[in-house]
């Protein structure tokens, strides 16, 4: 049996309950799909006119593209309020080089939640060419990194094979250079290789420009972003350089003061940019009694302090400045569900982004009146829903959640939080929600 | 696609969706539950896929994150289909050592066990698991390679992967 055989072997038979299921399901697609046939008839061919103009109109756009260097908005994502971006994007932010390659960050903006850069990569000399190296190579050999795979409509991410690459240079190019890059958050203290960042590379000329997004969110308005690009030998040439946080408008959200032990809200928001749009979630976070136990945080028979009014145990009376500290017994503080002080309960070991409060964070899923949630389960950003902790007060945090491009926040809205670590069971109540104001349409 | 291609498609490929569901649900019918949201949906939104021949990679994503909420909603509500007794995975007849790969397999942390069961034994790319998983090529392949490394480790050489 070779080797695809007994991975293969691992897929089960489908279960006859299963198979009913879908037998089933698709029974009854059946029957909705011919009664609704002669509506959707209609529908159908007035959006095959509306697609068929689009396309023309994107056809005309990609012809005037021609010669035309690739920017930010040429790899927007549906929302794009181009006019509005145009205004933001900055060009031209940073330029460094060696003997061999010339890095050039040709234009940058960032949102607040996302940073969108241009990087080019060339060859000083005329002569060479760039190629991206896909350094995902497997110590037995296998090779499982793509062929090579531009799709300048599609945008998609580019990995190629350098061998494959050299066919496809330009003509009178010399030699390939072929190189590797790396991200680094200075706001954040991060690096990240660039296959990690979503990257997609096109081709210009003997150069190659990469399109990178990062979803930072910063709590000082502005994010010291960098990339460094190595050859095959080691040569590295950097960049550095900032950007500020433009083109947002957040506009509040009231919410009904419901009573949770788990939670405390301080603010909720719209955050709009001319890219997309996020809820903004900001909280103190908690914890279920049973996480607080089994923290070990606290010594049942210990001594803590706190305030009536406050929101953690603390291990000493004055923490952070508290004043008329209450005495309890770690017990109590397991009783009430309070959660341990970040500063002065956790163990020093915990004190780092990875700490105890990190680790036991809540997110939230934002429901429209008919239980449909307003969220955008497609997006990219979707994952990166807790925000950095870098810069943020101490007691508060907030997460940014993308919205659906169509969701519609007129009206009753409600959010329903849950743990972002799934091993932790906790019931929560859904908090009813709806805009300050009237808000610009998504 | 018409609903009858639409049909087809699904059929051809049954398997892929069992298997996945049952990587991320411990119990049978959570795994229904989460396939017949998750086929209502895609006929939903048919209109959405660009390119049919992606059908099969664009279903399974709705299924892993039909799957994804279920268990967030069980575990919202405390209700115990993930600490009851899993139910069996054994099959009759399966080959030498698969049982004890499967085992294996459903012990890894999600974040590995899905990449293999998507890229190694249902046979999607790599590009296609990247858009199912919404990673990076680069995460997708550096997660296959630390699975790999963490199956055979827990197997100990005894079935050769």
């Amino acid at each position: 049996m070779n080797r695809k055989d007994n991975w293969q072997a691992l897929l089960m038979p489908v279960s006859e309950g299963f198979h009913n299921r879908v037998e089933e399901t698709l029974e009854q697609i059946g029957k909705e799909a011919k009664s609704l046939q002669g509506h959707r008839k209609r529908t159908r061919t007035l959006r095959s006119l509306a697609v068929a103009l689009v396309a023309a109109l994107l056809l005309a756009g990609t012809a005037l593209a021609v010669g035309r260097l690739a920017g930010i908005l040429d790899f927007a994502s549906p929302r794009v309020e181009d006019e509005t971006a145009r205004q933001y994007i900055e060009h031209n932010l940073a330029t460094a080089q060696n003997g061999r390659i010339c890095l050039t960050v040709r234009e940058g903006y960032y949102d607040g939640e996302v940073a969108r850069t241009i990087l080019e990569i060339a060859p000083v000399r005329m002569e060479d060419s760039i190629v991206l190296h896909d350094w995902w190579h497997y110590p037995n050999g296998e090779g499982f990194f793509a062929p090579g795979e531009t799709d300048w409509q599609e945008g998609s991410t580019h990995s190629i094979s350098p061998s494959l690459e050299k066919a496809a240079l330009p003509p009178g190019a010399d030699g390939a250079i072929a190189v590797v890059g790396e991200s680094k958050n200075y706001t954040e203290d991060k690096a990240e290789d660039l296959t990690n960042c979503r990257a997609t590379a096109v081709r210009e000329g003997n150069a190659v420009v990469l399109y990178i997004e990062g979803r930072i969110h910063s709590y000082v308005g502005k994010v010291d972003l960098g990339y460094s690009v190595y050859t095959e030998n080691g040569e590295a040439v950097s960049v550095r350089f900032t950007l500020k946080e433009e083109g947002v408008e957040n506009v509040p959200m009231e919410f009904a003061a419901v009573e949770f032990y788990g939670l405390a809200l301080q603010k909720v928001c719209v955050q709009y940019t001319p890219f997309a749009a996020f809820l903004q979630v900001t909280y103190a976070p908690a914890l279920s009694g049973e996480a607080v136990a089994e923290s070990g945080a606290y010594d049942p028979t210990g001594i803590y302090y706190g305030t009536e009014g406050g929101h953690y145990g603390h291990a000493v009376p004055d923490c952070q400045g508290m004043a008329n500290a209450t005495e309890w017994t770690g017990q109590e503080l397991l009783d009430m569900c309070r959660p341990p002080c970040p500063v002065c309960v956790v163990p020093d070991s915990t004190k780092d982004k990875n700490s105890f409060l990190a680790q036991y964070g809540w997110t939230f899923d934002l429901l429209a009146a008919d239980g449909q949630s307003l969220l955008d389960a497609d997006s990219p950003w979707t994952r990166y829903n807790n925000a950095s902790l870098y810069g943020q007060p101490e007691k508060w945090r907030t997460v940014s959640l993308p919205l659906r491009p169509d969701a519609s926040l007129g009206g009753a809205l409600s959010l329903e939080p849950y743990l972002a670590e799934d091993d932790i069971a906790i019931e929560a109540p859904r908090i009813p929600c709806w805009l300050a104001e009237t808000a610009p349409v998504g | 696609m018409d609903e009858r291609q639409f049909s087809q498609r699904v059929r051809a490929c049954e398997q892929k969706l069992y298997n996945t569901a049952r990587m991320l649900l411990p119990c049978q019918a959570d795994c229904e539950d989460a396939v017949q949201e998750a086929l209502f949906k895609a006929w939903a939104r048919l209109d959405s896929l660009r390119d049919t021949g992606r059908f099969e990679a664009w279903l399974m994503r709705i299924l892993i994150n039909e799957c994804k909420m279920l268990l967030r909603r069980r575990r919202a509500h405390r209700e115990s289909a993930l600490t009851g007794a899993e139910e069996d995975f054994r099959v009759p007849d399966a080959p030498p050592g698969a049982e004890e790969m499967r085992a294996a397999l459903r012990a890894l942390e999600e974040k590995y066990r899905l990449p293999l069961l998507l890229h190694l034994a249902e046979g999607f790319e790599v590009v296609d698991v990247a858009r199912m998983l919404r990673l990076s090529r680069g995460a997708v392949k550096w997660r296959i390679h630390r699975g790999r490394q963490l199956l055979r480790a827990a197997l100990e050489q005894e079935v050769r992967i």
